[in-house]
C-alpha cells in the first residue's frame, strides 16, 4: 500500500506538472533481453473485405438483367415476386441495405463537392448501373431489386387507389427530397437519405425508435397504398422516373393490340396506367390559355421557389456542425446558457480562436445561402414543369403504362385477355413440347 | 386422392373466414412482439453495462473505506451481475426481434391469403361505366393544379415554422465583431468624453464637474431638491457613471453579480445585465472584507459599452441594451481586503488594475484590453503590492500617460502600449486614495508615506528629480484627494480635511469635520462637496480658508462618490440611488 | 410486340433514341470521371486519435450492436506501469484484477507482469467494446498509448456514420482505405 501511495503522488505531481496534453509521462522501460515487444499493428489492425463491394457490384448486375428479362422478355409477375424476395434478402438483410443506389446518389454529389473524397467504385456502379438500365429497359430496378422496393411490394395487399390529383402533388415531394439531400451532401452536413432511410433500421435488425416507427409507419400505410416510399418520397425513383421517359423499351400492359377492353383499368396499385384520350375533342382554346398562362408562371414560380429557399437558409445551415458548434459556443461566451458540452469542451482543448470558427461558420452561411437559393429555384422549376406538364395534352389510343409512374411489377399483366391468351397459348405450347419429350 | 388434396387446398384458398381469422392472429402476435420489444427497449440497460451509478458509488465508498472486503464482495457480484443482465437482454431482443419478423411474415402471407380469397369470389372486373371525358379530364387537371398549389402553400407552412425555430442572428453578430475589431478602432473624442461621467469619479478621474449648475442642496426627508429615488437591487460601494440618458451601477453577493442601467429621466431600472456563466469563473472569494463587498469597482463605459468587474474578477462588458457582449474571468487576484480597483476606459482600451500580492511575487500586473472584444492588447508586469486605487490618464505637454500608484511606487505607463515612462518611490502600504493631477503635478498620497506632487516630465526613476514637494499631513487612507491648480484637498475617514497650495504644498488649513467620510470629494467651479458615510453633504468654498457654503441630509448613508451632470448629482446611497437636480 | 418496335416513328423517336444517349453517356462518363483517381483513393471511417476525447459516444452510436470502434495499444509508448491508469481506477483499492479496482466493464484489458516493475497491456478485441474508459484514463495519467481506432473488420463504412454525426470532437476522419488505420508513434 505504501508503495501504491507513492505512485499515486507521483502521478499527481506528473499531472499538475504536465502538459495536460503531453505524451511520454512515463519513460519506456528498459527491459531485460528476454522481452519481444507485441506488435500494435499485428494486434489491432484487420482488414477490411474488399471483395464484398464487387460481389454487391455484380449481384447487382446480374439482378437487374434478370428483372428486365422478367418484366419485358418473360413478363412474369412470379418471376419478379420471387428476385424481389431474393433481393430483399441479399441486399436487405444480408447487406444490411448497404449500399444503395439511393444513398449513391450522395457519394457521387460528395466525390464532385468534394475534392478530397474519391467516390468508390462500387457507389459508381451502383449509382450508374440501375440509371443505364432504366434508360434501355425501364424502371426493373425498381421492380424486383431494390430491397426498399421489395419490402414494400410484399406488404401490398389491399391496395387502395390515390386520387389522381393527390399522386400528382406528393409526387412532387421525391424532387424536394432529392434536392434538399443534394445540398446538405454538398454543404457537408449530413447524409440526409441515409439518415433518414426508412427500412434500413429492419434490415439490420437494430434501429432508433423514431425511425422504426417511420418505418413501420410506412409499411403498414404500404399494405393499402402501393410503395408510399418509392412514390412519394424516394430521390433515385425520382432520377429513375425521369430517365425512363427516355427508355428504349418498357412495359407494356398488352404484348400485343390493345382491344380498349378496361379489364386494366384498375390493376395498377401504382396509379401509372393512363387511359386513352377521350373521344370528343377538347375545347382547344382553353387549353392553350392555360397552358401560356402556365409558361408565364413558370419564371415566377421558380422566383418564389428562390425566395422561400433563401429564406430557408438559417435552418438548413442549422444542421451543420460547424454551425450548430459556432452557435453553442457562442451563446456560452455571451452567458445565455448554462455549463459546457462535449462539442464545445472539444473545441476549446484545441485551442483555436473562436474567430476562426466564427468566420468559418460564416462562409458556411454563405454557401448554404447560395446552395438554398438554388434549391428553392429548383423546386419551382419542378412545379413549374409540373404545371406545364398537366397542361401539354398528348393524345393516346391506349391504355398504357406512364413510364415515370410504373415500376414493372408486372401486376397488370394477368388482368389483360391478350396477355392471358397468349401465356395459354405458351402453356399448351410448353405441355406439348412436354408430351413430345415423354414420348420419345 | 390427388384431386380430392387439390380440391381442400382450393377450398382453403378461397375462404375468407379462415384467412381473415389468420390475419386477425397473426396480426395480434405482430402487435403484442412489437410492444412487448419496444417496451423491453424503452427499459434501457446498456447505459448501465458501460457506466454504472450504482458501482460508482460503491467504489466511491471504497475509497472511503479501503479495507472493506465486504464492500468488495459485493461491488464484484453486482458487476457479474450487470454483465450477466445485459448479455441477457441482448439474447432476449434478439428472441423478439426474430419472433417478431417471422410474425410478420406470417401476418403479410395471411393478409395476401384473404385479400386474394376475397378477391376470387368478387366478380371479374367490368369495366367502369364511365367513359373518359373531356369534361372528365379538365376537372382531372383543374383538381391536380389545386393540390400542387395545395401542396406549395403546405410546404411553405411547414418550411416557416422550421425558420423560425433557429436563426444565425449570432453570426451576425459574432462576425460583426470579427470585422470590427479589425477595423481601426472607434471611440469617443476627448471632448465627447467630458460631457459624459463615463467612469469613477469623472471624465479624468479627477472628481471635476464639467458642469456648475450642479444643485446644491436637497433635503432626503422632504424631497425637496431630488427628482428622483430608485432602490438598487443588490446594494455596493461603487459609484454611479453616466452617459447620456443612462446610469450605471453594478451590485454583487458572493454568487450573484449583475449590471444595472437606470433611466436619467425617470429612474426606471431599464435593464439588469447578469454577470454568469463565464469559463473559468467561480463564486467568492470566501474571506472577502466586508467593507469592501464584492462590487467595490465602479463600472466604466465608453459610451457605447459598458464594463464591470467584481471581486471574483469575473469581467464583462453589456452593450447599451443590456446585451452580453463579451466577458471573461481574470481569475481571482490575491487581495487581502477584495479588489476595489475600477475599471477605466482609454480611447478603445479598458484599463483593469490588477495589483495582488507583494512586490517579490511579481504577480502584479495592469491589462489593457480591447473594448470590442476583450482580448489583451498589452499586459504590463509591475514590481508592487496589490491596491484598492484607480489608475488616471493625463495629457502632458500633448502626450498621454497612465498614472498608476501601488505600494511602493508611482509607475507612468504610455496608455496606448504600456511602456514605462517614469516611477517615483513615494507610496508606502496599502494604497487605496486614487492620484489626481493639478496645476501640472501628479498628485499621489496614502497613510504610509505622504503627499507627493511629481513633475511628469521625467523618465526612469524620477524620485529624487521631480518630486515637486511632499507633505506628511492629513494623510488619508482610503478617500482620494481633490485638487485645482491652486488647491489640494485632503480628506481621512474620519473628518480632517487638509488644504495645500497646489504650486508649492504651503499647508493653507485644516478643519475638522467631526464626520466619517468614504466618498471622495469632488470639485464643481469653485465649490467642493464632501459627503459623509450619514449621507450629509457639506458644501465648501474653494479657497485658502475654510468656508462652508451649506449642508445637505440625504438620511441615508453614503460609500459612493457623486456623479454630476448637467443640472444634476447622482448619489449612491446605501439601498437608493438618488438624482439630485430640479429639472 | 417486335412489329410494335420496329413502327417507324420518324422524328420523336429519332429525338428520343438521341437523348437516351445522350443520357447514357453522360452518365457513364460522369460516373468514369468521378471514379478516375483525381483523390487517393476510396475512403474509409477512421478515428483521428489526437482529437478524440474518448467522450464514450463509440460504444454507444455504432449501428452494429457491438460497435466497430475498439481500443489499441502502441506497446514502444506504453510505460509498462504497474499503476496503469488505463487498466485501473483513479485510486484503486489493490492492483489486482478484481472488479473494485479496474475501469474496463468487460475486462477486455489483459495484464501480464513482463519482469519488476513491468506489466505488458494487451487487448482482447472480442471483449473490447470500444467505450473509451481506458483510453481517457491513459491519455490523463499515462503515455497516451490506448486509443480508439474503427476496426475495419466490422466497419460497414457506413455513409452517415452514426457514430461520425455524434462525434463531438470531429476526430471522425475519412482516410484512404490503402492505408486504414492512423496509428501513433512515439514522438
Amino acid at each position: 500500500m505504501r508503495s501504491l501511495h507513492a505512485l499515486l503522488i507521483t502521478l499527481a505531481a506528473a499531472l499538475c506538472g504536465g502538459d495536460a496534453l503531453a505524451e511520454q509521462r512515463f519513460p519506456p522501460p528498459d527491459f531485460s533481453p528476454g522481452y519481444s515487444m507485441p506488435v500494435t499493428e499485428a494486434q489491432g489492425a484487420p482488414a477490411r473485405d474488399d471483395a464484398r463491394g464487387y460481389i454487391d457490384a455484380a449481384a447487382l448486375a446480374a439482378a437487374l438483367a434478370l428483372a428486365s428479362y422478367l418484366a419485358l422478355g418473360r413478363r412474369s409477375r412470379r418471376g419478379l415476386v420471387v428476385l424481389g424476395i431474393a433481393s430483399l434478402a441479399y441486399f436487405g438483410f444480408y447487406r444490411h441495405g448497404c449500399i444503395c443506389p439511393i444513398g449513391a446518389i450522395q457519394n457521387v454529389v460528395l466525390a464532385i463537392a468534394d475534392s478530397g473524397y474519391a467516390l468508390p467504385l462500387t457507389a459508381a456502379i451502383f449509382f450508374a448501373l440501375p440509371l443505364l438500365f432504366t434508360l434501355f429497359f425501364g424502371r426493373a430496378f425498381c421492380a424486383a431489386v431494390c430491397p426498399l422496393g421489395a419490402i414494400q411490394d410484399i406488404v401490398l395487399v389491399s391496395p387502395v387507389a390515390v386520387p389522381g390529383w393527390l399522386a400528382r402533388a406528393l409526387g412532387l415531394v421525391p424532387f424536394v427530397y432529392l434536392g434538399a439531400a443534394v445540398l446538405l451532401v454538398a454543404m457537408g452536413s449530413t447524409f440526409l437519405i441515409c439518415r433518414y432511410d426508412p427500412f434500413v433500421g429492419f434490415f439490420r435488425l437494430s434501429a432508433g425508435l423514431d425511425l422504426t416507427i417511420f418505418g413501420a409507419s410506412l409499411l403498414v400505410i404500404g399494405v393499402f397504398v402501393g410503395r408510399p416510399y418509392c412514390r412519394f418520397l424516394c430521390p433515385y425513383g425520382a432520377l429513375l422516373g425521369l430517365v425512363s421517359r427516355l427508355s428504349w423499351r418498357r412495359v407494356r400492359i398488352t404484348p400485343a393490340e390493345c382491344i380498349q377492353c378496361r379489364l386494366c383499368e384498375d390493376s395498377c396499385p401504382f396509379g401509372a396506367i393512363t387511359t386513352p384520350s377521350p373521344e370528343t375533342p377538347p375545347a382547344r382554346r382553353a387549353g392553350k390559355t392555360a397552358l401560356a398562362l402556365t409558361l408565364l408562371a413558370l419564371p415566377v414560380v421558380i422566383g418564389l421557389g428562390a425566395l422561400a429557399g433563401r429564406a430557408l437558409s438559417p435552418a438548413f445551415a442549422h444542421t451543420h456542425a460547424t454551425i450548430r458548434l459556432a452557435e453553442r459556443v457562442w451563446l456560452e461566451d455571451a452567458g445565455r446558457v448554462d455549463g459546457t458540452t462535449d462539442q464545445s469542451d472539444a473545441f476549446r482543448a484545441t485551442g483555436l480562436s473562436t474567430d476562426d470558427l466564427y468566420l468559418a461558420a460564416g462562409a458556411v452561411r454563405a454557401g448554404f445561402d447560395t446552395g438554398t437559393t438554388l434549391l428553392g429555384a429548383f423546386v419551382g422549376l419542378v412545379i413549374g414543369a409540373t404545371l406545364l406538364r398537366i397542361s401539354l395534352r398528348r393524345k393516346r389510343t391506349e391504355y398504357e403504362a406512364d413510364p415515370a409512374l410504373c415500376v414493372a411489377c408486372g401486376r397488370c399483366y394477368r388482368y389483360c385477355p391478350v396477355e392471358i391468351d397468349r401465356r395459354k397459348k405458351l402453356e399448351q405450347a410448353e405441355g406439348r413440347a412436354e408430351q413430345d419429350d415423354g414420348s420419345a | 386422392m390427388e384431386a380430392h388434396d387439390r380440391s381442400l387446398f382450393a377450398a382453403l384458398r378461397s375462404d375468407v373466414r379462415a384467412a381473415t381469422r389468420t390475419a386477425l392472429v397473426t396480426g395480434a402476435f405482430v402487435a403484442i412482439t412489437a410492444a412487448a420489444l419496444v417496451a423491453y427497449h424503452l427499459k434501457g440497460g446498456a447505459e448501465e453495462f458501460i457506466d454504472s451509478a450504482e458501482i460508482a458509488a460503491m467504489k466511491s465508498a471504497l475509497a472511503a473505506d479501503p479495507a472493506d472486503d465486504a464492500l468488495k464482495l459485493r461491488i464484484q457480484e453486482r458487476d457479474l451481475a450487470i454483465r450477466e443482465a445485459y448479455f441477457a437482454r441482448i439474447e432476449r431482443l434478439d428472441r423478439g426481434i426474430y419472433l417478431l419478423l417471422g410474425g410478420l411474415i406470417a401476418f403479410v402471407a395471411a393478409l395476401a391469403w384473404a385479400a386474394s380469397a376475397a378477391s376470387a369470389r368478387r366478380a371479374a372486373p367490368v369495366p367502369g361505366s364511365t367513359e373518359p371525358t373531356a369534361a372528365a379530364e379538365a376537372r382531372a387537371t383543374l383538381s391536380s393544379r389545386w393540390s400542387i398549389a395545395a401542396l406549395a402553400v403546405i410546404a411553405a407552412g411547414l418550411g416557416a415554422a422550421w425558420t423560425s425555430r433557429g436563426d444565425l442572428a449570432f453570426l451576425d453578430q459574432a462576425v460583426t465583431a470579427i470585422e470590427e475589431a479589425k477595423a481601426p478602432p472607434v471611440f469617443a473624442p476627448p471632448d465627447e468624453v467630458r460631457k459624459h461621467w463615463p467612469r469613477f469619479r469623472g471624465p479624468d478621474g479627477l472628481g471635476v464637474s464639467a458642469y456648475l449648475n450642479v444643485p446644491s442642496s436637497w433635503n432626503g426627508a422632504s424631497g425637496e431638491g431630488i427628482l428622483w429615488k430608485t432602490e438598487v437591487p443588490i446594494s455596493a460601494d461603487n459609484s454611479p457613471v453616466v452617459w447620456g440618458n443612462r446610469v450605471f451601477l453594478s451590485g454583487a453577493t458572493r454568487t450573484r453579480r449583475e449590471v444595472y442601467c437606470f433611466d436619467t429621466a425617470t429612474g426606471a431600472l431599464r435593464w439588469t445585465g447578469k454577470v454568469e456563466r463565464i469559463p473559468g469563473s467561480r463564486n467568492g472569494p470566501e474571506d472577502i472584507m466586508e467593507d469592501t463587498g464584492y462590487a467595490a469597482p465602479t463600472v466604466a463605459t465608453c459610451g457605447r459599452r459598458v464594463y464591470a468587474i467584481f471581486a471574483n474578477a469575473d469581467l464583462a462588458a453589456f452593450d447599451f441594451d443590456g446585451a452580453r457582449v463579451w466577458a471573461r474571468n481574470l481569475g481571482v487576484p490575491e487581495n487581502h481586503y477584495g479588489y476595489a480597483s475600477s475599471l477605466i476606459v482609454y480611447r478603445h482600451l479598458l484599463i483593469v488594475s490588477y495589483d495582488q500580492a507583494t512586490p517579490e511575487d511579481n504577480r502584479s500586473k495592469f491589462l489593457a484590453l480591447d473594448t470590442r472584444n476583450g482580448k489583451t492588447v498589452w499586459e504590463a508586469i509591475r514590481p508592487v503590492s496589490a491596491s484598492w486605487d484607480t489608475p488616471i490618464v493625463i495629457t502632458h505637454e500633448g502626450a498621454d500617460q497612465l498614472i498608476t500608484c501601488s505600494n511602493p511606487l508611482v509607475i507612468a505607463y504610455a496608455p496606448e502600449t504600456g511602456t514605462e515612462l517614469w516611477r517615483a518611490e513615494c507610496l508606502n502600504g496599502d494604497v487605496a486614495p486614487s492620484p489626481v493631477y493639478a496645476g501640472g503635478l501628479v498628485l499621489t498620497v496614502n497613510t504610509g508615506a505622504q503627499l507627493s506632487a511629481i513633475k511628469p516630465d521625467g523618465s526612469g526613476d524620477v524620485t529624487e528629480t521631480h518630486i515637486a514637494w511632499f507633505a506628511e499631513d492629513g494623510l488619508p487612507d482610503i478617500v482620494s484627494p481633490a485638487a485645482t491648480d491652486d488647491f489640494v484637498y485632503l480628506l481621512t475617514t474620519d473628518g480632517l480635511l487638509t488644504c495645500y497650495e497646489t504650486k508649492t504644498g504651503t499647508k493653507a488649513y485644516e478643519q475638522d469635520i467631526a464626520l466619517m467620510f468614504n466618498a471622495s470629494p469632488s470639485i464643481a467651479g469653485d465649490k467642493l462637496y464632501l459627503i459623509s458615510t450619514k449621507g450629509v453633504a457639506i458644501v465648501l468654498q474653494i479657497g485658502p480658508a475654510y468656508k462652508e457654503l451649506g449642508r445637505a441630509e440625504l438620511g441615508e448613508g453614503v460609500n459612493a462618490s457623486p456623479a454630476f451632470q448637467d443640472g444634476r448629482i447622482y448619489i449612491r446611497g446605501k439601498k437608493h440611488l438618488y438624482c439630485m437636480g430640479t429639472r | 410486340m417486335a412489329d410494335h418496335e420496329t413502327k417507324p416513328i420518324p422524328r420523336r423517336g429519332f429525338m428520343r433514341a438521341a437523348a437516351r444517349a445522350a443520357c447514357a453517356l453522360g452518365i457513364g462518363g460522369g460516373a468514369a470521371y468521378l471514379i478516375a483517381p483525381r483523390a487517393p483513393g476510396e475512403r474509409v471511417w477512421q478515428i483521428d486519435p489526437a482529437k478524440c476525447i474518448a467522450c464514450g459516444n463509440c460504444a454507444t452510436y455504432c449501428v452494429l450492436r457491438e460497435s466497430a470502434v475498439k481500443c489499441v495499444h502502441s506497446f514502444a509508448m506504453c510505460g509498462y506501469c504497474e499503476l496503469c491508469t488505463g487498466f485501473f481506477n483513479p485510486a484503486p483499492n489493490d492492483l489486482t484484477t478484481a472488479a473494485e479496482n479496474v475501469l474496463c466493464p468487460t475486462g477486455a484489458i489483459v495484464r501480464r507482469f513482463v519482469e519488476d516493475p513491468y506489466f505488458e497491456y494487451t487487448i482482447d478485441r472480442d471483449l473490447c467494446i470500444g467505450c473509451g474508459k481506458c483510453v481517457k484514463g491513459c491519455t490523463m495519467f499515462g503515455n497516451s498509448s490506448l486509443y480508439l481506432q474503427v476496426g475495419h473488420d466490422r466497419c460497414l463504412n457506413c455513409n452517415q456514420c452514426s457514430i461520425a454525426a455524434a462525434c463531438p470532437a470531429e476526430a471522425w476522419v475519412r482516410v484512404p482505405a490503402a492505408r486504414p488505420y492512423l496509428w501513433k508513434k512515439v514522438t
